[in-house]
């Protein structure tokens, strides 16, 4: 009788803390997502009804799109430990090459050279990286300096500006097509194939994982490329909107990735916590904050400070350390 | 004199959450007392032993120590009023020196104006390393020039700085060797004769009963019963830990050692890591095969060589089934070996990863629906090993940092029986586990040779060794130095003199 008690209480509780874990498993994504909505709220109601109009909502998706395609792809090497800062000038000499085949007339050939190249350099990036034993934050960094090196001395002179007809590719249909198709297939590779499962495992314990067969090198390689790739998509994207190439393309775009990660909930550590939707979030709501900062009438100039202060308190709410360590 | 009461911890309750990890506990500690802490995995021995050395504060109750009402609130306090802990898992420092270790958040002890006098700090240092029988070792070196072993002793010597009437070893031996466990045993022996006391927790029974004066057994956060020396047996303590009888066998009663001839993995003349050198081995299908020897004897190389984990320099490792060479983890896995790492915590799962996750990441292909692992099948699987081990966890969702020691050794284990492996590398299987875990460690073993499985077992552990084996070898410096048929005349001692 009293077993059968004890049993149902053991049956209760591992009821409840079933979903307790189920509940903490998702809540580190879930603060992200809950602090967005909040935002808009407020600057919807503090613009008038100003920061959801179709219009500027165009706005939102043209500002977040490179952000947003160059964070899905870095949550694969985010998420196996690698900090990698070298999206911005990645980005700028993909558009260079882009740029130069579209200028030279081989408009068709534009799209993926602009891939490949972003892919080369990553690759490069990543090799370094995985097969020098050079921790990943440094050798982007230099990844960054030779990068934009190029750029500059290229770009010193005269812009390199495509032709006209391709500006028809710049519009929202087109980008939120591409954005959607390239959530779609991230958000599979990432949660439902080895490849997002085993840069996950390499962050969690890089030990463990090997000694679970996973192939550690190259599945660092696999999301190195696939960030490459996504970092190419972005950057002919940007290069139809812009026209042109200048040595100051992509400049700061590498703190606008990492910043939009970090807002999203990812560990910059990597591990199980890591997740698709925190680039999702996270790229959004750096744009919602600049945007309702500027429809709200907000001068340029103290805005990128007015955003540090929020995004900082966004961290200090949402990066709580765990208190209860159970001992035993 | 020895009736002197030192420490009374009385009605401790804590609670985690859900958990009720100490419930109403009252346990008394007498000068010259040596007393033995045992329960199994997560039945509050360390939470009752961190919250009398001031890492955690309890719910209710209270602490009288040497007289007066105690409340320590971190265990810096603790150690300055004469209670220290050496913990289970914490560890040194590395990058600074062994007398820096040692004193860590103490150099003010040594300060002259603004500056520490690091002369006077090493010899102190150099005091405390010679109760633990580093006399040879010099306190300025680098932690990171000792051994592993060594480093622990460099964490008791931190704890018995102070001269701390109350010692705790919290699963300490654990991580030792015979050396390092004379040392355990010296200090307690001295402690007895200056009449201060020890509160000793170890999962090894015999040890236990051999060194305690008296044992508090705690079950589910509860203590079951206080023993004299008189009243201690192996069986009794086990019966009061789990609460009933132990009527399940422990090792195998069988002694016929037969297996197959069919030999399932060779090593050739391997040479791989710092002394293991020019070993040869042959596993057959169906055999338990034992290896033991003293830890740096290359027996956890040879694990991890036969895995596919560590190079070898010369030699190599063969699966017979198929006659591939093992050269990487993922190969082996492919031609279904499994292998347990002795370090559990820090190389055999990912801590904060679910059950879920750390069981299937070895299995992801055989998960498919097409292209895409099946979340569906992923969790049939998991569940599915979970139930075959008994693995107490709330869901399979559950992290595993916060399973305990002998949870989490299932889990690791898990893996390897979820993708049908057919031989088995496990290294220390049972390190850190109370004797339930245990025994049910060594039954799956039983199950798996009988269904022609194949297992090397290596052991620090004597005993399960020749309860388990069918085939002992007993390794010396990176050399085969002896090798036993099971039988049931081995004894320890046999072993021993094969290993020294």
């Amino acid at each position: 009788m009293v077993n059968e008690m004890k049993n149902n209480e053991a049956i209760l509780s591992k009821d409840v803390s079933g979903r307790m874990e189920k509940f903490n498993s998702i809540k580190s994504a879930l603060i992200p997502f809950v602090g967005l909505v909040l935002m808009s709220i407020i600057f919807e109601i503090a613009s008038q009804n100003k920061l959801l109009l179709p219009a500027n909502l165009i706005t939102i998706l043209n500002q977040s799109f490179s952000v947003m395609i160059i964070a899905l792809g870095a949550t694969f090497v985010v998420s196996h430990g690698g900090l990698d800062i070298s999206y911005g000038s990645v980005f700028g000499i993909s558009i260079l090459c882009a740029a130069a085949v579209a200028h030279a007339g081989f408009i068709w050939l534009s799209f993926p050279i602009a891939v490949a190249a972003a892919a080369l350099c990553a690759l490069i990036n990543g090799g370094i990286s995985v097969f020098c034993g050079v921790s990943p934050f440094i050798t982007s960094i230099c990844i960054l300096f030779i990068g934009r090196g190029i750029l500059n001395t290229v770009c010193s002179s005269s812009q390199i500006a495509i032709p006209a007809s391709m500006l028809s590719i710049d519009n929202w249909q087109t980008k939120l097509l591409v954005l959607v198709a390239t959530i779609t297939v991230t958000a599979i590779l990432f949660e439902r194939t080895k490849i997002g499962r085993n840069n996950k495992a390499i962050g969690g314990n890089g030990k463990s994982a090997e000694q679970a067969g996973v192939n550690i090198k190259a599945y660092r390689m696999i999301a190195y490329l696939i960030s490459g790739i996504t970092i190419g998509i972005a950057s002919f994207f940007s290069l139809v909107r812009m026209g042109s190439v200048s040595s100051a393309t992509g400049q700061g775009l590498e703190m606008s990735i990492i910043t939009a990660l970090v807002l999203g909930g990812m560990p910059m550590t990597g591990g199980a916590n890591s997740r698709i939707i925190s680039a999702i979030i996270g790229s959004i709501s750096i744009i919602v904050l600049k945007n309702g900062l500027i429809i709200l009438g907000v001068n340029d100039k103290i805005i990128e400070g007015i955003q540090g202060i929020i995004i900082l308190a966004i961290i200090l709410v949402s990066y709580k350390k765990e208190k209860d360590a159970l001992l035993g | 004199m020895n009736d002197e009461v030192l420490l009374t911890a009385q009605n401790i309750d804590k609670q985690f959450g859900i958990t009720h990890a100490l419930n109403d506990v009252t346990i008394e500690i007498n000068r010259g007392d040596v007393m033995g802490l045992i329960g199994e995995n997560g039945s509050g021995k360390s939470t009752f032993s961190s919250i009398i050395s001031g890492m955690q504060k309890s719910d209710i109750g209270t602490i009288i120590w040497k007289g007066k009402k105690f409340k320590p609130q971190s265990m810096v306090e603790a150690q300055a009023e004469g209670i220290s802990m050496v913990v289970q898992e914490m560890g040194t420092i590395s990058g600074i020196s062994i007398a820096d270790n040692i004193f860590l958040g103490k150099e003010g002890d040594f300060r002259h104006g603004l500056f520490i006098n690091k002369k006077a700090m090493n010899k102190k240092a150099a005091e405390l390393l010679a109760k633990v029988a580093m006399d040879d070792v010099d306190p300025d070196a680098r932690i990171d020039s000792l051994s592993f072993e060594n480093r622990k002793l460099v964490e008791i010597a931190r704890a018995l700085y102070g001269n701390p009437d109350l010692f705790i070893f919290d699963e300490t031996t654990t991580a030792l060797s015979q050396k390092g466990r004379d040392v355990v045993y010296k200090i307690m022996e001295e402690y007895q004769k200056e009449n201060k006391a020890v509160l000793f927790i170890s999962h090894d029974l015999e040890e236990l009963i051999h060194v305690s004066t008296k044992v508090t057994v705690l079950r589910d956060g509860a203590k079951i019963a206080v023993l004299d020396k008189s009243e201690m047996s192996s069986d009794k303590i086990k019966e009061l830990m789990v609460g009933r009888k132990i009527t399940e066998q422990y090792y195998r009663t069988d002694f016929d050692g037969s297996y197959s001839d069919e030999v399932v993995m060779k090593a050739t003349h391997l040479t791989a890591g710092n002394i293991l050198e020019d070993f040869n081995l042959e596993l057959h299908k169906g055999e338990i095969l034992g290896i033991g020897g003293l830890t740096d004897c290359g027996m956890h190389d040879l694990g991890k060589a036969l895995f596919g984990l560590m190079k070898p320099l010369t030699g190599n490792v063969t699966v017979y089934s198929n006659n591939i060479v093992i050269k990487s983890a993922y190969e082996a896995i492919r031609n279904k070996v499994g292998y347990v790492s002795k370090n559990r915590d820090l190389e055999a799962l990912d801590m904060n990863s679910s059950i879920k996750e750390n069981i299937t990441l070895p299995s992801l292909d055989l998960l498919k629906n097409g292209f895409l692992i099946s979340s569906k099948k992923e969790k049939k699987f998991a569940k599915k090993e979970i139930e075959s081990l008994s693995i107490k966890c709330s869901s399979e969702l559950q992290l595993c940092k916060s399973l305990s020691g002998g949870n989490k050794q299932k889990v690791s284990i898990a893996k390897w029986l979820g993708n049908q492996s057919e031989i088995f590398v496990f290294d220390c299987p049972t390190r850190g586990i109370d004797v339930i875990v245990k025994a049910a460690l060594y039954q799956l073993m039983i199950q798996l040779k009988a269904q022609g499985k194949s297992i090397i077992m290596i052991s620090e552990e004597l005993t399960e060794l020749i309860g388990m084996c069918d085939q002992i070898m007993i390794l010396k410096d990176g050399k085969l130095s002896g090798s036993f048929e099971r039988s049931q005349d081995l004894s320890d001692h046999m072993l021993i003199q094969e290993m020294v």
